[in-house]
């Protein structure tokens, strides 16, 4: 898979190339997923199967980043839906870390 | 910060060291420089804010080496800040070792007397560093704030939802900002959204930065993109200057609709499970049917089941790179064969097991592909696996079709299900789970049900549709709505859950399909319909079978063939459908015709009755009310009525005169050639296709088109210019000719070319008209032919004819004046007739041969049965076209045309010969003219065939000169009698 190709974090959401997951990590999720220099961990929590690209200017007032739970995320490339799923041990992870992991492939229901 | 950026450091700073030592101006480059770094880490921290705060833009290339190009500074900047002190006192100290003046104070009084500009520049130096320090420290201190300040990430806590609020709490209320939708060019809906990003993120810190909150697009939303803003100004000023976005087309999205703009729907794909049917999106196996062996973990990549497409390499000689086969031609499915494969393609081959092997990459186990696909690729909406593609699934191990599975892939394709009134209804989840009742109403999605069960009998409970299913009770009459068995109706003889059993009415299978696909009818249904086919089509089978449609089912449909028996057959194993055109004609056994739509009784066995509905060779498809559909046989069956009253000739009832139909026994005379023949046109008329220009006569006049369809005397012409189709009589027409490129008349298209240069025709169906059939003789050349036919000096009339040849056209121009005088312009012929009339009128006997009609003309015209109608209807232009076209021939059809007439002129004792005689006497030539032995050429014959017309030659005044002319015979005379 080229490093250039664009993947977006299952767990905020954002679309920026492998590389940059890898050399930088996410900007939203590092605290909780630390997937700087971890290319096989970025692999996993990142899919390069997403839909529906939203630029993210203003998180704060708008609505469309409330509805899609990106509004305490830096502003940036979002995608509205991520195919794929965290595997389970870094959800179990994440909650473990008190983040509430919810799929954005669509299949969240409430 | 990290090692790697420590152990880095010494490098470039003992470079630094090193060209301080080795150059005496070192100093100012050095604060140069120390000013340089300052003003770097300034730089840097600046950036770093810049950084903070405008996060994560996206990054091309460029900005990707730009990056690169940071770190490092960065990391040279770190050195100065963190292990300024002790390292750079230790290399200090490295330095004054290196230049000797190693670590003892004694000595250093020595350097700083001896060169005090050196001691200086040490504590200008250090002075410097110190200043540096400072700085840095303010610039560290400084980064540090604002990191606290705006920091992001790094020991940040996640700042993600915690996922407790529920999606509908952030639904969309009045005061959220608006959302517009820009129509922009379709494909360049992420670039823009790109564009805007960076647009926005780039005059964030200008004075006018954008106001809009966020852009988006969607998939499935092409050439739109949509802005969030609080108003439509900001929409403006942001998309200002972009391109391929038409902010003239701006939408605002109403606010109940901002949900369905960003819903992530949860695609099928995702919701694949082993043993779900899907179906390939593209590439080779595109549209191709495949089964889901299993998902890899992040959903991402799915293993499918399929049955290969494979040729095994036989394709690749074709081009020497293996990309351009295969777009060629993709082979048809068909399971891996080992033998195959190690026959063409050994090389790609590796075994695995036991029918499992490694072929050009793929695995293939049991004869099918199994290889992994992007989900993506995968569609598992509205698959509806076709009976077929799930046969070739069906391999010897897998017993059967998975049809939970299979019911599966259909229900996630079928579409909500349709509430009707008083559908009976029962609850198949919630709380009331079980209660049955009544529909009463629905509403978009809720469906008011009136209980009829215990606790809430008649209460009216409003239930979504999805949480009802229809209630069938075992007897009822339905009608699949929806399905592969849509349209069947059938009797419920089994209920289970969700799905329901039927007898089908239409082929009395059972089949089961679920609840909410059936209504409750009364009437029996099906469609008459499969594919193109319905039921009572003539359809081809096979190169011998034809056979008429007598039952449609579902996908098959039952044929009777000519043999009468019944097949079923699939619509796909159908050669043709025989249209109306192509069927053929048949007589009935009293010979007379039958037509489509007839209603015939068979003569022998049962007797059976029924309307003609298809014509096979010499077989019937008949039709009855009681019967069905039967075959018979042509000759067994006597017409009972014929559609469109097509009248009896006869009193002797039966058709033709079948001895006028067949030209060997009707011209069969001793001596002489049968005239040619213009086949009759039955199945195909030339005249179909061509190009036509409308002749006088027709309404048309002057239009031009082409012929669609013809009957015997009327063609359909589609016009070029008013586009239509029009009914033009035949003989108005004229007809392209791609030869010679100029408007044929029909008589000349419609006459074989053989004959027409010949002269055309047997001049025998004019006959009728003596001297008018003298006129048209010419161009029938009835006359024409007969010198060549006359075979020369056979003749006196040979003889005869000389004198005309010999240049007496206008002798025999003449002679036939009277004849047009008599008859009147066009009717020669006519005239000839009214000529004829007492004779007419006075035999009675021989009433019936003329009746029989036609016969002269049957039999001079040899073939063209509607000869003699034409003939006479038209002689005026004929003589004139054939006076133009032929003018060679004429002179000597005239002169031969003379002759005729000069035939004609005995011929009164001719009159009385009845028809009866003659027609028992086909070579009536022989037996009455004494001339005609000696001559016994058609023009003897047309003599002697068309008694009844004759004698009103014979009778007619204007003859009177003709004969006289015949008898004189020579061309003095000729010229003598008839001018005047």
């Amino acid at each position: 898979m080229s490093t250039r190709t664009e993947r977006a974090c299952m767990l905020c959401g954002i679309v920026q190339p492998l590389k940059a997951f890898i050399s930088k990590g996410c900007p939203n999720c590092d605290s909780v997923l630390d997937m700087k220099a971890d290319d096989s961990l970025t692999q996993d929590c990142t899919s390069p199967s997403f839909e529906g690209q939203v630029a993210l200017c203003d998180p704060s007032s708008s609505w469309v980043s409330k509805w899609l739970r990106i509004d305490g995320f830096q502003p940036g490339l979002y995608a509205v839906k991520v195919n794929g799923k965290l595997p389970q041990d870094i959800v179990d992870d994440l909650k473990s870390k008190g983040v509430v992991y919810r799929p954005r492939d669509g299949s969240a229901q409430d | 910060m990290s090692d790697r950026e420590e152990s880095g450091s010494p490098e470039p700073r003992s470079k630094i060291e090193e060209d301080l030592e080795s150059d005496e101006e070192v100093k100012t480059i050095k604060s140069e420089e120390v000013d340089k770094t300052q003003d770097n880490v300034e730089d840097e921290d600046d950036e770093e804010e810049e950084e903070e705060e405008e996060e994560e833009e996206e990054e091309d290339d460029d900005e990707e080496d730009v990056r690169q190009r940071k770190k490092p500074r960065r990391e040279r900047r770190n050195q100065f800040l963190d292990v300024e002190a002790e390292v750079d006192e230790d290399e200090e100290d490295l330095e004054e070792d290196e230049d000797g003046l190693i670590g003892e104070d004694g000595f250093v009084a020595e350097p700083d007397a001896d060169e005090p500009d050196a001691s200086d520049d040490r504590f200008h130096r250090e002075m410097d560093r110190r200043r540096e320090a400072i700085a840095e420290e303010d610039a560290e201190r400084l980064a540090d704030e604002y990191r606290e300040k705006y920091g992001r990430s790094t020991a940040n806590k996640y700042r993600g939802d915690s996922g407790v609020i529920p999606q509908h709490l952030l639904l969309p209320s009045v005061n959220e900002p608006s959302i517009w939708g820009i129509r922009c060019k379709p494909g360049k809906e992420k670039e823009l959204v790109r564009q805007c990003l960076r647009k926005k993120l780039s005059l964030q810190k200008s004075r006018n930065p954008l106001e809009i909150m966020s852009v988006f697009q969607r998939d499935t939303f092409t050439g739109y993109i949509y802005m969030e803003a609080r108003n439509q100004q900001a929409v403006t000023v942001a998309l200002k200057g972009l391109v391929n976005v038409y902010p003239q087309n701006m939408i605002l999205v109403p606010i109940k609709e901002y949900v369905d703009l960003l819903r992530a729907t949860k695609s099928a794909e995702t919701e694949l499970v082993p043993g779900a049917y899907v179906r390939l999106k593209r590439g080779k196996y595109g549209g191709d049917l495949a089964i889901v062996e299993n998902l890899s973990e992040n959903g991402l990549e799915v293993r499918l089941k399929l049955v290969p497409r494979l040729d095994y390499g036989r394709n690749a000689e074709a081009g020497i790179d293996g990309k351009r086969k295969r777009v060629a031609r993709i082979p048809p499915p068909r399971l891996f064969s080992e033998q195959e494969a190690s026959q063409y393609d050994p090389r790609n081959l590796q075994k695995r097991g036991p029918n499992a092997y490694v072929y050009a990459g793929d695995e293939y186990i049991g004869g099918f592909l199994y290889k992994d696909f992007k989900i993506t690729l995968v569609n598992a909406e509205n698959v509806a696996p076709k009976l077929e593609e799930l046969t070739r699934f069906n391999s010897e191990e897998t017993d059967g079709i998975d049809l939970a599975s299979l019911a599966q892939s259909l229900r996630k394709s079928a579409a909500a299900v349709q509430f009707q009134g008083g559908d009976v209804v029962e609850v198949s989840e919630g709380e009331q789970t079980g209660v049955q009742g009544t529909v009463i109403s629905t509403h978009g999605d809720i469906v008011t049900v009136e209980a009829t069960t215990a606790p809430l009998v008649g209460k009216r409970i409003d239930l979504p549709s999805r949480s009802l299913r229809k209630k069938f009770a075992i007897g009822d009459h339905v009608r699949v709505i929806s399905g592969n068995f849509l349209d069947d109706t059938g009797l419920i003889v089994g209920l289970e859950d969700d799905s329901v059993t039927l007898l089908s009415d239409l082929n009395k299978k059972e089949v089961t399909v679920f609840a909410k696909d059936l209504k409750k009818v009364s009437d029996i249904g099906g469609s008459h319909q499969v594919g193109d086919y319905e039921l009572h089509d003539f359809v081809q089978l096979d190169a011998l079978h034809v056979g008429c449609i007598v039952k449609v089912e579902r996908d098959s449909l039952k044929v009777l063939d000519q043999e009468g028996t019944v097949r079923s057959v699939t619509p796909s194993s159908i050669t043709m459908k025989l249209t109306r055109n192509m069927e053929g004609l048949a007589t009935d056994s009293n010979g007379s015709e039958i037509k489509i739509g007839d209603t015939v009784r068979e003569t022998v066995g049962e007797g059976r009755q029924g309307a003609v509905l298809h014509i096979y060779k010499n077989t019937l498809f008949l039709s009855s009310r009681s019967l069905g559909v039967f075959v018979a046989k042509a000759f067994k069956v006597n017409t009972i009525v014929a559609k469109g009253a097509r009248t009896q000739s006869n009193s002797q009832a039966t058709g033709p005169d079948l001895t006028k139909m067949n030209p060997a026994v009707y011209n069969a005379r001793p001596g002489q050639m049968a005239p040619p023949v213009m086949p009759k046109q039955g199945g195909f008329d030339r005249l179909k296709g061509k190009h036509v220009a409308i002749g006088p006569g027709s309404q048309h006049k002057g239009c031009k088109g082409i012929v669609k369809e013809t009957t015997d005397d009327i063609a359909r012409v589609e016009l070029h210019a008013p586009c239509k189709v029009v009914n033009v009589l035949k003989h108005q027409l004229r007809i392209y000719d791609d030869y010679k490129k100029t408007y044929l008349s029909y008589m000349e298209f419609a006459t074989p070319r053989g004959m027409r240069s010949g002269g055309g025709r047997p001049g025998g169906p004019p006959g009728p008209g003596g001297p008018g059939s003298g006129g048209q003789t010419p161009s029938w050349g009835g006359g024409g032919k007969t010198p060549s036919w006359g075979a020369g000096g056979k003749t006196p009339s040979w003889g005869s004819k000389t004198p005309s040849w010999g240049g007496a056209k206008t002798s025999s121009w003449g002679s036939r004046t009277p004849a047009a005088n008599a008859g009147g312009a066009q009717t020669p012929a006519w005239g000839a007739m009214g000529n004829k009339t007492p004779s007419w009128g006075a035999s009675e006997s021989r009433t019936p041969a003329w009746g029989g009609a036609k016969t002269p003309a049957w039999g001079a015209a040899g073939a063209g049965s509607k000869t003699p109608a034409f003939g006479v209807a038209r002689t005026p232009s004929w003589k004139s076209s054939s006076a133009g076209t032929y003018g060679g021939s004429s002179s000597r059809n005239k002169g031969w045309e003379d002759l005729g007439s000069g035939n004609s002129a005995p011929t009164p004792g001719y009159a009385a010969a009845t028809p009866g005689e003659m027609m028992g006497a086909p070579t009536p030539g022989a037996a009455h003219h004494p001339w005609e032995d000696s001559a016994p050429t058609p023009a003897a014959y047309n003599d002697a065939r068309t008694p009844g017309v004759y004698d009103p030659r014979g009778s007619g005044p204007a003859q009177a000169e003709t004969p006289a002319a015949w008898s004189t015979d020579d061309a003095p005379r000729y010229d003598d009698s008839p001018t005047p």
